[in-house]
């Protein structure tokens, strides 16, 4: 139970923010502190964006209306 | 006396009449055709290069779109320069406008340099390259989404922004969806279908991977097309509904303007944070587009002619090709300062790299690299690397422009 618990609150700690984007969470001093689960050695194009950081950020979680069935996006017009 | 004390009076009242300045007249001419995010490039460069005794030029300039200098230059035969021109003038202030020439070439001028703000390879209706023409690629240009002062938003994901730029008024967005309000076409503007700004975003905005009905074209991408970037300034800048406003930018054009305009930091594909390009709202260090946590962003690409021998068919040409691109150390000044001065980003100084508009990132070290000259020659920069010079070594790196740099 201990187990699940802490390994809960590390989950909800790799999350970041919730909803609220109106006042940024930015980024701290500490490399990969706050960040969510960051990559320390990046390799790939996707790594590189989530690469451990300094640097502020915002943490944004919008709400996408209009999403296909599957949660993917719509096809463009 | 009375009769010429009072010409005389008149005459020193009356505003001075702008003198006509012919084209043909300019000493030393390098004719441009460059794109407006590179304007203020060419005014500071053109300004050292016209002081200069060491190699006086006269940047003779034409802003257009990206994609209309690339057809113009790959033509065959290229296309001429028969517009009224800007030109840099010895002591011009590169914070003012610059001044007009006539243009008084018959039939027109050769393009010695031309410039593309992107990928030329997204200019699909530009012709194919002819061989005996040039193309490097030069310092990084970053593009950014900005909203009036008056909004309360931060961010926006590349989800969001797919939805904004591809549906407009029917993206979903409205009063429920209060962290996305842009639903309005009529507030969202952006640049024609010839400039890099606009195309740098369409690339970045389709959907990895995915296939043609979720890749933006230019005529997909809704919004309204300004002719220039400070008329998006001036929109978004005086919106009446700054909650729904946003516009495209060139990084630059926004650094001119912090206070007027609010910068969004960009969360795309596959990212889990939004960042800006710099460290902070408010730095310079474009940090984040350095390192590939900001990935909207492209390089710029200078194209000149070559003569049959496949030799610079004019060496003034080449000569300002290789200031831009940091190769070419003779002027009183380093040129890399005014590259990194307008809020470009030498190649040097990147962490990472793309071979395509909008694609995925890779890890790059460059060499040499700038990295330290770079950050302390920003805007309110410094550099933590050790510095150096011919007494004092460095212990580790190699010792250039006074820093340790890393290669």
């Amino acid at each position: 139970m201990k187990a699940a618990i802490v390994a809960l609150v590390l989950a909800c700690a790799a999350c970041g923010s919730s909803n609220d984007t109106t006042a940024p969470d930015s980024g701290t001093p500490d490399a990969g502190v706050g960040q969510a689960a960051c990559v320390a050695n990046p390799v790939t194009s996707t790594d590189i964006l989530n690469a451990c950081t300094d640097a502020g950020f915002v943490d944004k979680k919008p709400v996408i209306p209009n999403l296909l069935p599957d949660g993917g996006l719509p096809p463009l017009q | 006396m009375r009769a010429l004390l009072v010409v005389t009076a008149l005459a020193a009242a009356m505003p001075l009449r702008a003198q006509t300045v012919n084209c043909s007249s300019l000493p030393h001419p390098v004719w441009l055709e460059i794109g407006d995010t590179q304007e203020q490039l060419i005014k500071t460069l053109g300004a050292h290069l016209a002081s200069s005794t060491a190699h006086p030029l006269t940047l003779v300039y034409h802003t257009n779109g990206s994609c209309t200098n690339v057809a113009d230059a790959y033509a065959q035969p290229p296309n001429k320069l028969t517009v009224t021109m800007n030109y840099v003038p010895a002591g011009f202030n590169p914070a003012t406008a610059s001044p007009t020439c006539v243009n008084d070439i018959a039939g027109g001028h050769v393009i010695d340099v031309a410039n593309s703000a992107l990928f030329v390879s997204s200019c699909t209706s530009a012709p194919p390259k002819p061989a005996n023409v040039s193309v490097v690629q030069g310092p990084i240009q970053a593009y950014t989404l900005v909203v009036p002062n008056g909004s309360s938003q931060t961010a926006i994901t590349a989800e969001e922004a797919y939805m904004v730029f591809g549906f407009g008024n029917n993206d979903g967005f409205g009063p429920a969806t209060p962290l996305s309000p842009w639903n309005d076409t009529a507030f969202m503007f952006t640049r024609p279908s010839t400039k890099s700004t606009l195309l740098t975003w369409v690339a970045s905005l389709s959907v990895p991977g995915s296939d043609a009905a979720h890749t933006f074209t230019p005529a997909k991408f809704l919004g309204t097309p300004e002719p220039a970037s400070t008329d998006v300034v001036s929109h978004v800048t005086t919106s009446t509904s700054p909650e729904k406003t946003i516009g495209l930018l060139g990084a630059e054009v926004f650094d001119a303007n912090p206070t007027a305009l609010k910068e969004l930091a960009f969360q795309w594909w596959g990212q889990t944070h939004a960042y800006y390009p710099d460290s902070t709202l408010g730095a310079h260090d474009k940090k984040n587009l350095r390192d590939g946590h900001y990935a909207i962003w492209s390089p710029t690409f200078w194209i000149e002619n070559l003569d049959a021998q496949g030799a610079p068919a004019n060496p003034d040409a080449d000569f300002v090709i290789q200031l831009i691109l940091g190769q070419q150390q003779t002027l009183e000044t380093n040129p890399l300062l005014d590259v990194v001065s307008v809020g470009l980003v030498p190649s040097c100084a990147m962490a990472v790299n793309r071979t395509v508009e909008g694609g995925p990132l890779s890890v790059f070290n460059p060499a040499p690299s700038c990295s330290c000259f770079y950050e302390a020659n920003v805007p309110g920069g410094h550099s933590a690397c050790a510095t150096c010079s011919a007494t004092t070594p460095c212990q580790s790196g190699t010792c250039r422009a006074g820093f340790c740099e890393a290669r």
